[in-house]
């Protein structure tokens, strides 16, 4: 049952949570064991809070899900996980959460609050509206990474990084959507009425504007923060980032890779190790050099 | 008397006229106004009227025009089976057969170690951009140009090492960061253009000729491309009201219709299935997009230099 409840919590979305630590790699917080301790909690918090979000989701989506040809074989649908349980679990694990959030940090708990009202507001309603829904999913980031900058007590964090990672995370919502609309067949549209109202014309050019935006803003990153070195080496990331954002297009674009994005987060070999590479570069300019 | 006359035989042995005229044409001098890159940072960093400057970054220029032409060699030397499919590549001196194999590896050779040397008396610093830049388009050659977004990533790495090169000899310290990010998107942007370009000409042959352009398709490129070029415009006009040595009344800012026309421009003739020419060559040919440019250039000199 546990374990079933799990799957219903989805582990793999959970890789978005890192967004918490972004503060503290960029305010140089990165060796400072009680900020990382502190930091970790906060992620397993989000965790519990995000997973929560799906439990509430999927039992909302019950009756609709067991039509599904794949989704009617999640935990809830095919009665694996029985409802009374993931229930009490939903009602339950949000508590614990929160309160644990606001002893963690009252200003942490408060983001903690806000993130999961809106992500609840848009299981219920948002994503079923145009733009807004993929905005919202666009604010979930912007929270992790405000939430992770609050308890790192980042006194640094430059704003440009806050625009780039929402637009980061625009993209990320876009390029979903697109896959969506592109892959599966007419009766998905059925089960994510917003899909009607995009064409994948429309999303490529929100796309383009949202990558060029994430570039530049990046870019701007780079010469213009406060805490960097003085002889702009952190520029040699810009590669890295321009690489990421081309092979996620080009994913999209040119390979059928699943349903959802976030697999080629974790699969698509060259993506991760340019990812890593900006990882590494990264950390060896702001605390090395 | 006696010594000329021996030239003259040696010439008519070696059939060198014929040899030197295939060479130079392998060696691209079209392909050398890339290099005119390297004066971004004498020209932006106000430093025109200093005579030395000038006279150290032609030298400068020399060298990497030797240096890409020894890296067009090895490319063509590796390209040389796959070139014969395509319809203008085919003429090339060495996948005609008209330039031996031979010869043009021994020119490669000499012309790296030559610039490579020249390079070193000039400037150190200078002498370590050249090598990566060597390496750089060698790496090009035989690895990137097969690898789907490095490869055009190669192209504006090149780029950014020349913008680099020439920053170094012109002692520009206060070179803006801008340009670089503005010069490499440009780079790219016409990198993809052509991509593109050989993806509507050449179409299902296209990948004979280019192998990596299996990997991309006209929408993915078109989607790369609207990515560069709004980043290649905003970044120009930050640099404008942002940039050092821009003068204080913002009069920079009345440069960016051109680059935006430029880029416009350009963006048109990319739609066109009969261009005159390869998409590069329009920079050059192009008579609205040639006097767009002048206009520019005129302006921007006026501004930096009159102001």
């Amino acid at each position: 049952m546990l374990q079933q409840l799990l799957i219903t919590m989805r582990p793999k979305q959970w890789t978005k949570n890192l967004f918490i630590f972004a503060a503290l790699l960029f305010d140089l917080k990165l060796f400072d064991l009680a900020y990382v301790s502190k930091t970790i909690v906060a992620f397993i918090l989000f965790c519990i809070l995000s997973g929560a979000v799906y439990l509430v989701n999927d039992l909302a989506d019950i009756e609709k899900d067991r039509q599904h040809p794949v989704k009617r074989n999640r935990p809830l649908p095919s009665g694996k996980l029985k409802t009374s349980w993931a229930v009490s679990a939903a009602v339950a694990l949000p508590l614990i959460a929160l309160s644990l959030s606001f002893l963690l940090r009252p200003q942490f708990g408060l983001v903690g609050l806000i993130y999961f009202v809106i992500q609840l507001a848009y299981s219920f309603l948002l994503k079923n509206i145009v733009i807004l829904d993929v905005m919202i999913i666009a604010s979930g980031f912007v929270l992790r990474v405000a939430a992770g900058s609050v308890v790192a007590e980042a006194g640094r964090f430059s704003p440009w990084l806050y625009v780039c990672m929402t637009l980061l995370a625009l993209f990320l919502g876009l390029a979903k959507r697109r896959n969506e609309l592109t892959l599966l067949d007419a009766s998905a549209l059925q089960h994510r009425k917003v899909l009607g109202e995009y064409s994948s014309q429309l999303l490529d050019e929100m796309m383009a504007l949202v990558t060029s935006s994430t570039v530049i803003a990046y870019s701007f990153y780079t010469f213009s923060a406060e805490n960097l070195p003085a002889n702009k080496s952190m520029m040699l990331t810009i590669p890295f980032v321009l690489y990421s954002i081309f092979r996620y297009l080009y994913l999209i674009h040119r390979k059928d890779l699943g349903g959802s994005p976030e697999e080629i987060l974790v699969r698509d070999v060259p993506f991760i190790v340019s990812n890593l590479c900006w990882g590494i570069v990264v950390v060896l300019i702001l605390y090395i050099f | 008397m006696l010594g000329h006359r021996g030239g003259i035989d040696l010439v008519y042995l070696l059939g060198a006229e014929e040899l030197v005229g295939e060479l130079i044409i392998a060696m691209r001098p079209k392909r050398w106004l890339k290099n005119l890159f390297m004066f971004a940072a004498l020209v932006f960093g106000v430093k025109l009227s200093d005579p030395v400057l000038i006279g150290r970054s032609m030298l400068a220029f020399a060298c990497f025009c030797l240096l890409s032409s020894s890296a067009y060699l090895i490319n063509d030397l590796v390209d040389s089976e796959r070139d014969k499919h395509h319809p203008a590549k085919r003429k090339r001196p060495l996948a005609a057969g008209t330039l031996q194999r031979s010869r043009a590896m021994a020119a490669a050779i000499v012309l790296a170690l030559v610039s490579l040397s020249v390079a070193f008396i000039l400037d150190h610093r200078f002498a370590l951009v050249s090598l990566a830049f060597l390496v750089v388009e060698i790496a090009y050659s035989l690895f990137f140009a097969n690898f789907v977004i490095l490869d055009v990533l190669a192209i504006a790495v090149a780029f950014v090492l020349r913008v680099m090169a020439g920053s170094v000899i012109a002692e520009a310290t206060r070179f803006s960061p801008w340009l670089y990010v503005c010069g490499s998107f440009l780079a790219l942007f016409l990198a993809l253009c052509k991509r593109r370009q050989e993806l509507i000409v050449l179409e299902e042959r296209a990948p004979l000729h280019r192998k990596v352009l299996a990997e991309y398709s006209s929408p993915l490129l078109a989607q790369m491309i609207s990515v560069v070029t709004s980043s290649t415009v905003i970044a120009y006009s930050l640099y404008t009201f942002w940039g050092a040595h821009v003068p204080e009344n913002r009069s920079m800012m009345l440069t960016i219709p051109f680059v935006l026309y430029g880029i416009l421009r350009y963006l048109l003739l990319m739609q066109r299935r009969d261009l005159p020419g390869s998409p590069e060559e329009m920079l050059i040919i192009d008579p609205p997009l040639v006097i767009n440019n002048l206009l520019w250039g005129v302006a921007a000199l006026a501004i930096l230099y009159l102001s």
